[in-house]
């Protein structure tokens, strides 16, 4: 059976925060390229795990490699308005878990 | 064309050291940015600003005075955070205690941006509001229940008035990078670069290594820019600078203005120096249209809430149900007070599940609980919640041993009276036929 590893134990950095009040954003940046472009390969990170995580519409989810510092970003909208009287984040700065603990797979 | 940011945010504070060494250098403005809406939308529905007073003093003293000292303009952005009329009148009274302290003598711009309803309901009823989601639906009504709307002002209103000669310039609610761009731009710098570099530094030195809010100095030229920290313990590296539009943005790789938007797809960076970056290859591609992005708050009700605490791993176990049970003795109890319409109880457990996973031991944790109440009134609130959080307290679960209270409240009293309770009413875009129709600048000579 091929190793599995925590996304979280991958990335040098694998942050959320709001992208304005209706939008959420996920940064998971690796130190190097080889990380990076495992995780990239292993597609892991698609529209269709983000949008069963977090609730969202699969056409919403957007995502965007980013080479030049080894990052992958995934923004959608917030499941409630920053600040409404139900959202329990504000900043929206601790609603990465469900991908920090994303399994790829070894190579 | 060198141009200053003092910091992430007008408030934050910065070192003097930084300042001074790349004041010893030409420059040709000192900006910061004032705003934000992560925050939340009680700083605009309330009308307070962000940050402490003596804070936002401080830092707005010591930027004028160097602004002043070295003649050139000291701009400031979404003043007092949310760039509303009480928030842009908050910083004109410090900066006029200021210029009382030092006996100074300037040209004042003020550059007012919350919107008149009457304006926005008709650019409503011609269909040229739209949303950028169904979040937040905006109606003439949640118009005119708004506290108040402004909107997010580019370059045009900064370029007006630098071009009259104002030496101390003051905006509104503004698009971080406005404060920084609307120089360069207006002296024919490309705008692509103009904003990528805004787009920058008007975090301040969080494009550094070790990153800081503190003062950052940008060089733009006619086919690139430089970014340097201004404390020598930093250094502006590739991987800081290329990595910073990835945050609190949407996608890294366009930066969305009022008149169009910069495409950083070819963007090349460069290690110039040790502590400096070159980047270069930003493009600016401009729009078919001119929008404007609104923001507005309204009050929806006033908060109160109780913090608790269990040790009990029988409680823990049964929360969800005691939970239920709760919600359910409170609509029973205030029937005929107040109409279920009237208030929204929630509880939030912390030491519980993340999106229906199961991270801890509930049963072994600890478990916090906060009650939360949103009522029409302050009187509503304090007597649901009250409610509640007797029900909770003294609730006779299955196996319960500890008898004499279900949690352990940190604070007399146990129930926190927290006022008025605001939500955006409005994040949406507004297509304009020209800028000015969003701005007011209202001229000063202070010092006689």
């Amino acid at each position: 059976m091929a190793e599995m590893t925590r996304l979280a134990d991958l990335a040098a950095v694998l942050r959320s925060k709001n992208a304005g009040p209706l939008t959420l954003t996920i940064d998971i940046i690796f130190d190097d390229s080889a990380k990076y472009d495992r995780v990239v390969k292993s597609a892991v990170i698609n529209a269709k795990r983000i949008s069963e995580l977090y609730a969202v519409d699969e056409d919403n989810v957007l995502i965007t490699e980013y080479a030049i510092v080894n990052a992958i970003k995934v923004s959608f909208p917030r499941a409630c308005v920053s600040g409404s009287v139900l959202d329990d984040d504000v900043y929206g700065c601790q609603q990465h878990r469900p991908v920090a603990d994303l399994e790829i797979d070894a190579d | 064309m060198r141009i200053v940011s003092l910091t992430g945010a007008l408030g934050y504070g910065f070192s003097l050291d930084a300042l001074n060494r790349v004041l010893e250098g030409h420059v040709d403005l000192i900006g910061v940015d004032g705003g934000s809406t992560d925050p939340g939308p009680h700083y605009l529905g309330a009308g307070k600003v962000g940050f402490t007073r003596e804070s936002l003093k401080r830092d707005l003293e010591v930027g004028i005075l160097a602004a002043l000292d070295k003649k050139v303009p000291f701009v400031l952005g979404s003043a007092g955070l949310a760039g509303g009329e009480p928030h842009l009148e908050f910083i004109r009274a410090l900066v006029d205690e200021i210029a009382d302290d030092h006996d100074l003598r300037f040209r004042l711009a003020l550059i007012h941006t919350e919107l008149d309803k009457e304006y926005l309901k008709a650019k409503l009823r011609d269909g040229r509001i739209v949303p950028f989601s169904d979040q937040i639906e905006l109606t003439e009504e949640s118009i005119d229940r708004s506290v108040r709307i402004v909107g997010q002002v580019g370059i045009e209103p900064f370029v007006e008035a630098l071009e009259a000669g104002a030496e101390v310039i003051l905006a509104g609610r503004a698009c971080d990078t406005a404060i920084f761009a609307a120089l360069p731009i207006s002296k024919g710098y490309p705008p692509g670069l103009a904003f990528h570099m805004a787009k920058i530094i008007e975090c301040g030195a969080m494009c550094a290594w070790p990153s800081g809010l503190d003062v950052v100095v940008a060089e733009i030229s006619d086919d690139h820019f430089t970014l340097e920290p201004g404390g020598l313990e930093r250094k502006c590296t590739v991987e800081r600078v290329a990595g910073h539009t990835l945050y609190e943005q949407a996608s890294p790789i366009h930066i969305y203005e009022p008149h169009g938007v910069a495409d950083l797809s070819e963007s090349r960076y460069e290690q110039l120096t040790d502590r400096s970056v070159k980047v270069s290859n930003s493009r600016f591609i401009p729009a078919e249209s001119k929008t404007i992005k609104i923001e507005g708050a309204q009050q929806v009700g006033f908060r109160t809430i109780c913090i608790g605490g269990s040790n009990e791993p029988a409680f823990g176990e049964q929360l969800d149900d005691i939970v239920a049970d709760t919600k359910r003795f409170v609509a029973e109890q205030v029937r005929g007070n107040v109409a279920p319409d009237d208030y929204t109880l929630n509880m939030r457990v912390y030491g519980g599940a993340v999106n229906g996973t199961e991270y801890f031991d509930l049963a072994a944790a600890q478990v916090g609980i906060v009650i939360d109440v949103v009522g029409r009134t302050q009187a509503v609130a304090d007597y649901v919640l009250a409610t509640a959080r007797g029900r909770m307290m003294h609730f006779d679960y299955d196996g319960r041993k500890s008898t004499a209270g279900n949690l352990a409240c940190p604070y007399s009293p146990s129930d926190l009276s927290l006022g008025p309770v605001y939500e955006f009413s409005a994040y949406h875009l507004v297509t304009v036929d020209d800028f000015s129709e969003t701005y007011r600048i209202d001229y000063r000579r202070i010092g006689g």
